[in-house]
């Protein structure tokens, strides 16, 4: 059990550090590890991205889900503090020293490329659980009224995920 | 620092974090909606920081990775009043999601197999997609508009599709890709 947690803390330490560009970075990262370890099946995964997102807090808590799962409320623990200690480290080290780093081109030019890989990073692991989640009509159209809804209209993200599922309890129940 | 807000009032750490508290627990569906709130906490409610102030933390904490509510009351928390106020706000806005989803998962762990369960699993799995279609086209707009850039995602995309690579190593090869790119122009 603590040797769980310990991995827990590490590998979710590690997504942290390298999470640029907002809480779903965390998702390509989450899903190489979480996927790589066995430690949830691809539908399991999304259950923890869809149940991190109906929290108030950020998605990345989808890592308590996977701690939860794996060894209990210490590895909750162990994940969820591993998710965002980082956070918590480089925020401090960037107040005390952002008004050199902004200043300084090298930053946001490296930046740049870097968001530009989050994008691809995004776009190619909503490729690969979309092809476990979208097995039918009902599923797809469900993807698509959500992607209008959040892009377009801007609907709050909570009540698109509660659609979603009220979607699935009408028309998806076995 | 912070010395050079324009705020009146400092919060104390434990005032700071009930603020956060109550972010963390009507903050409901993430993105802009929380941003707005958190504005309105700090900016129009407390007044422990002007306006443009706040939009400079931030932009600022986009630099830093890592989910940009946490970062960002991290960021306002060390502002105002310091390091404690840093680490309780962070405890404080991620504490009832912590619960919420221990709760969620006990529950799916238990119920997994219903019928009601499993529809609504695939609603939400289904949802998600959409979600992460349009957190794609929005973070897609901020992504520079040349041949470096646009190679860059693609081959993020076909990586993370398409093979089992660790994207880390991507993040490292993007983050490289700008540095050469700005050397070269330099000389």
């Amino acid at each position: 059990m603590l040797s769980a947690a310990i991995e827990l803390f590490a590998s979710f330490f590690k997504i942290g550090v390298f999470g640029f560009g907002g809480g779903f970075a965390l998702i390509p990262l989450m899903q190489q590890t979480v996927l790589g370890q066995h430690w949830l099946s691809p539908a399991q995964f999304l259950s923890a991205i869809a149940i991190g997102q109906m929290t108030p807090g950020p998605v990345a808590i989808s890592a308590t889900f996977v701690g939860f799962h794996v060894a209990g409320i210490v590895g909750a623990v162990a994940a969820t503090l591993g998710i965002f200690l980082p956070s918590v480290l480089l925020t401090g080290a960037l107040m005390a020293t952002y008004t050199y780093v902004r200043r300084y081109p090298a930053f946001h030019e490296v930046l740049g490329a870097v968001l530009a890989a989050v994008v691809g990073l995004i776009a190619g692991v909503t490729w690969r659980l979309g092809v476990q989640a979208i097995t039918g009509f009902v599923p797809a159209a469900i993807a698509l009224a959500v992607a209008i809804g959040g892009r377009r209209f801007r609907v709050n993200y909570g009540l698109l995920v509660a659609f979603g599922a009220l979607a699935g309890v009408l028309a998806l129940r076995p | 620092m912070g010395t050079e807000s324009a705020s009146a009032t400092r919060p104390g750490a434990w005032a700071y974090a009930v603020t956060c508290l109550k972010i963390g627990t009507v903050g409901f569906g993430g993105g802009y909606a929380v941003l707005d709130l958190i504005r309105a906490e700090v900016v129009e409610r407390h007044r422990w920081l002007a306006s443009e102030e706040f939009d400079d933390i931030l932009a600022a904490v986009q630099l830093v990775p890592g989910p940009t509510t946490v970062n960002l009351l991290a960021a306002v928390g060390e502002r105002v009043s310091g390091w404690a106020s840093l680490v309780l706000g962070v405890a404080a806005v991620i504490l009832p999601s912590f619960a919420i989803v221990v709760g969620l998962t006990s529950l799916y762990l238990r119920y997994s197999n219903a019928p009601i369960a499993i529809g609504a699993m695939a609603g939400l799995a289904a949802a998600v997609i959409g979600l992460m279609v349009a957190v794609t086209l929005e973070l897609g707009r901020d992504v520079r508009r040349d041949i470096l850039h646009w190679a860059i995602a693609l081959v993020a995309f076909a990586v993370v599709a398409f093979t089992t690579v660790n994207p880390i190593w991507l993040i490292v090869a993007a983050a490289a890709a700008g540095g050469i790119k700005l050397a070269l122009r330099r000389h």
